[in-house]
């Protein structure tokens, strides 16, 4: 008798990208779309440039300032944090679509950050950066002497 | 964790969403984008939680309502938008949130308490004394 592996191929190639994943998300059907939040792409960013600064914005939700750090080197930004998984004992989850678990997003912005002079202001789950250039990275203007 | 939804369950969320972090759920040319949260549910023995990311509200920006077993709840999100500065990434966008669940005629609906905090909605829906546990005893003949 010939024995048949019922696994599909695709089957395979999914587990592998779940397995991928699998860092962040803790709910399988969610991993499938762990492009969007997994470890290394959360939190989402919007970012605005100035004259004199860039504006960072991300969706934190559930996560006091004291569970992100932020950090500034030369011209990258980086945002650790964690989201904790909360397990309760009689407790039936009936649908888990919020992610949970660690991450750690770096941005590479144009040009230097003044590391010393950057805010952050964090407010009903939206993280708000306010990250000032390097004085100099600034363009400067270049008199040309007449001879 | 392998564990997830008891479907069987008497709480039904609406079977419009998806995996999406925020699902833009109707775009027309008038109206603004409105976001489907995120959402876990839970059961205890006396009822139901259900926790949402909403970022960016204020809780007298939050509107819930419960009508003929349908948990609905709305956030209106306030532009925040800087001004005089240029977009170099967008990778979300803004707007109002809203997400309808289908609960059932188990819930007592006077008793539904909700909370937000850092951006999240927690909501305590709890059961009906009908509708909760019973132990019985088994007396002896």
């Amino acid at each position: 008798m010939r024995v048949v592996n019922r696994v599909h191929p695709f089957h395979l190639l999914q587990n592998e990208v779940d397995r991928l994943f699998s860092g962040f998300m803790s709910h399988p059907s969610v991993a499938r779309t762990a492009n969007l939040v997994s470890g290394r792409s959360f939190p989402a960013l919007n970012v605005w440039e100035t004259e004199h600064e860039y504006l960072v914005e991300a969706e934190v939700p559930g996560l006091a300032s004291e569970a992100i750090d932020i950090a500034v080197v030369g011209n990258e930004l980086t945002l650790k944090g964690e989201r904790p998984t909360v397990e309760s004992e009689g407790v039936t989850q009936l649908r888990r679509e919020r992610a949970t678990g660690e991450f750690s997003r770096t941005v590479t912005l144009p040009l230097e950050i003044d590391a010393e002079k950057v805010s952050a202001r964090l407010e009903n789950g939206v993280l708000m950066l306010t990250l000032p250039k390097a004085p100099s990275a600034k363009p400067r203007k270049i008199q040309v002497n007449a001879s | 964790m392998s564990n997830c939804c008891n479907e069987n369950s008497a709480m039904q969320v609406n079977e419009n969403h998806n995996d999406m972090q925020k699902q833009n759920t109707q775009t027309t040319k008038t109206q603004a984008t409105v976001y489907h949260p995120r959402a876990d549910v839970s059961e205890q023995s006396g009822g139901y939680t259900i926790v949402a990311d909403m970022p960016g509200l204020t809780p007298e920006s939050i509107e819930i309502n419960f009508e003929d077993g349908l948990l609905t709840i709305r956030g209106e999100v306030k532009a925040r938008w800087p001004e005089n500065a240029r977009p170099l990434l967008q990778e979300y966008g803004v707007g109002n949130f809203e997400r309808s669940f289908g609960v059932g005629d188990q819930v007592d609906a006077s008793g539904i308490t909700a909370e937000y905090r850092d951006g999240v909605l927690k909501l305590h829906l709890p059961k009906l004394a009908a509708a909760m546990p019973r132990k019985i005893a088994v007396q002896t003949a």
